[in-house]
């Protein structure tokens, strides 16, 4: 039988199809999935907390037709709890606990992309992301070094940003905030720092929309901050071969690391991580500095 | 990959929610025209003969060149009431046999994603497409524009592939034919024949690639590694608060050259230092 009836804390769940391969070249199946979101779970979910979910579901493993999922199907269990938001409305998920991420990985949901809002302020996102997306043609050192140079411009302008592997083959930069800002504010200031440093050097950094006019730059995208885009959450697997997680990483560890280097494989390296990413949602820093400086612009 | 269009195959009575993409892409390289002079691109200007004046968007209609006898104004709001029977609907007609249709009725081809809920109908027309081996011929509008469509099965997924009506494919009556039969003898024939024999096998496109595309992509990395680049002049002025992070940044790269020139040199100096010694000890 290819079922397994669990107890995650006061919830029992069934899994099925454990075996199911989702990863062909490494062979790591939906259980190894389970387990990873199982052993991750306490650095994954003070991310998700109060997030409504976007998921990306694999059942046929990662080289199979996948799914976005933002509307909870209905037999989902009822203790799970939900934020019904739009028109038409859409009843997002909630993660409040280690049971719901077995549950989602139960259903082959390699990713969980959560909103940069909370249900609380959902207009004003309480961070922004710096997607340093390098086009073909760039090596790891060109993307690092973007990276450093948006540390620069951070520190000029009194922020901090906290960067994590992507883990396909760029960088997110997140710089917590006040949840007092618009999303199209906080684009508008990742836009305003890709303009700047495509400006500062433009062999190696870009704001081109046009995939093709990026070869060889590293592209700095303002559009993942605009209201329902999301960027995929700390310590999640990405669904390509190697099955690489993105993971939080210090400054300085920037240029030793390599960008699909922690794997689904070793839950345990996740657990080693340095903590100031998963903390940084206190620090709710300013824009009013930075937003003036745009217009100008 | 992002879709370009949300609806529905109808088919019978039964509705399939789908999602389209685009199947395949144009990789060809485009260009910007600049001016020789200082490398800015070269902006159009839509000017009026006229009023010898620029004409903004909002000042141009669309004319329909009517004979000689002048233009017919279409305004958009005599552009909304015109019949759009398949409206973000592929509707099947007929199915028929793949081979029946010439490939010159091609014209783009779309992957059809079930949309969630949408599952069980879908997997019903493409194991009844698949166990047939039939393909639907149906209409389908994109972009407000109807045209004809075949809606076959690709690999594990449902595709469309748009098609030109038979009146917008040409005539072929006035092209010149050989007319005598008697030029190709039996001999010459069977030795084409076996020509063609030697050089048949299987289809396998990964073969082909595009060799101009790649020596121009190469031609382009190798005068911008020779720092060909060249900057337009930027249009706007900066900010005084602006030009203060710009000389941040400009002087962190700096930084970065001068670390890397010094690493290099030091690999430099081990490098001459190791040759000496080796020589020390030829000596």
């Amino acid at each position: 039988m290819n079922e397994l009836l669990v107890r995650i804390d006061e919830r029992q769940l069934k899994l099925t199809n454990i075996d199911k391969v989702l990863w062909p070249d490494e062979g790591l199946t939906k259980g190894d999935l389970i387990r990873y979101y199982t052993a991750v779970a306490d650095r994954l979910l003070p991310h998700l907390k109060g997030r409504p979910l976007t998921l990306t579901r694999y059942p046929n493993g990662i080289t199979g037709t996948m799914f976005y999922q933002k509307n909870l199907p209905a037999h989902a269990p009822d203790w799970l709890p939900t934020y019904t938001i739009g028109d038409p409305p859409v009843r997002f998920l909630l993660a409040e606990e280690p049971a719901t991420l077995v549950w989602l990985a139960n259903l082959a949901t390699i990713e969980i992309h959560p909103w940069m809002s909370t249900v609380d302020h959902p207009n004003n996102p309480d961070y922004a992301v710096i997607d340093l997306d390098p086009a073909e043609g760039t090596t790891w050192d060109d993307v690092v070094q973007i990276a450093e140079l948006v540390r620069v411009l951070l520190r000029e302008l009194g922020l901090e940003g906290f960067p994590k592997l992507s883990g396909a083959s760029g960088i997110h930069i997140f710089v917590p905030l006040a949840a007092q800002y618009t999303f199209a504010q906080t684009s508008a200031f990742v836009g305003f720092l890709g303009q700047l440093l495509a400006r500062a050097y433009p062999e190696k950094a870009t704001t081109e929309r046009s995939v093709n006019k990026r070869y060889g730059k590293v592209y700095i995208d303002h559009l993942q901050n605009l209201p329902g885009k999301t960027i995929v959450a700390p310590y999640v697997p990405r669904p390509i071969p190697g099955a690489p997680v993105s993971v939080p990483v210090a400054w300085d560890e920037l240029k030793e690391v390599s960008p699909r280097q922690f794997r689904l494989d070793q839950p345990q390296m996740m657990l080693q991580r340095p903590r100031e990413f998963d903390t940084m949602y206190n620090l709710r820093q300013s824009l009013d500095a930075v937003l003036p400086l745009i217009d100008d612009n | 990959m992002r879709s370009l269009w949300k609806g529905a195959i109808s088919f019978g009575l039964v509705n399939i929610p789908v999602r389209m993409y685009a199947a395949t892409e144009d990789k060809s390289l485009s260009f910007n025209q600049l001016h020789r002079k200082c490398h800015t691109p070269i902006r159009y200007i839509r000017h009026c003969p006229t009023c010898n004046s620029e004409a903004p968007p909002e000042e141009i209609v669309r004319g329909y060149e009517y004979g000689n006898r002048g233009y017919v104004i279409l305004e958009e709001e005599d552009l909304t009431d015109l019949p759009s029977p398949t409206l973000k609907a592929i509707e099947i007609r007929d199915f028929i046999d793949l081979a029946e249709i010439d490939p010159i009725f091609y014209r783009r081809s779309y992957y059809l994603e079930p949309v969630e809920g949408a599952g069980k109908p879908y997997l019903l027309l493409l194991q009844a497409m698949q166990h047939s081996g039939k393909v639907a011929l149906g209409k389908i509008t994109i972009r407000a524009r109807e045209s004809l469509c075949c809606l076959r099965v690709y690999g594990d997924l449902l595709s469309v592939v748009t098609m030109y009506y038979p009146d917008e494919v040409r005539a072929v009556e006035s092209l010149k034919r050989v007319q005598d039969r008697s030029e190709v003898t039996p001999a010459e024939l069977r030795m084409a024949l076996q020509l063609i024999e030697n050089l048949s096998t299987p289809f396998e496109p990964d073969k082909y690639t595009d060799e101009y595309r790649h020596a121009l992509l190469q031609l382009i990395h190798s005068k911008a590694a020779g720092h060909q680049i060249h900057q337009a002049p930027s249009t706007a002025p900066l900010a005084e608060d602006v030009v203060d992070l710009m000389a941040a940044l400009e002087a962190s790269l700096h930084n970065i050259e001068k670390v890397k020139k010094r690493e290099e040199n030091r690999e430099e100096t081990v490098r001459v230092g190791r040759a000496t010694g080796d020589q020390r000890r030829k000596d």
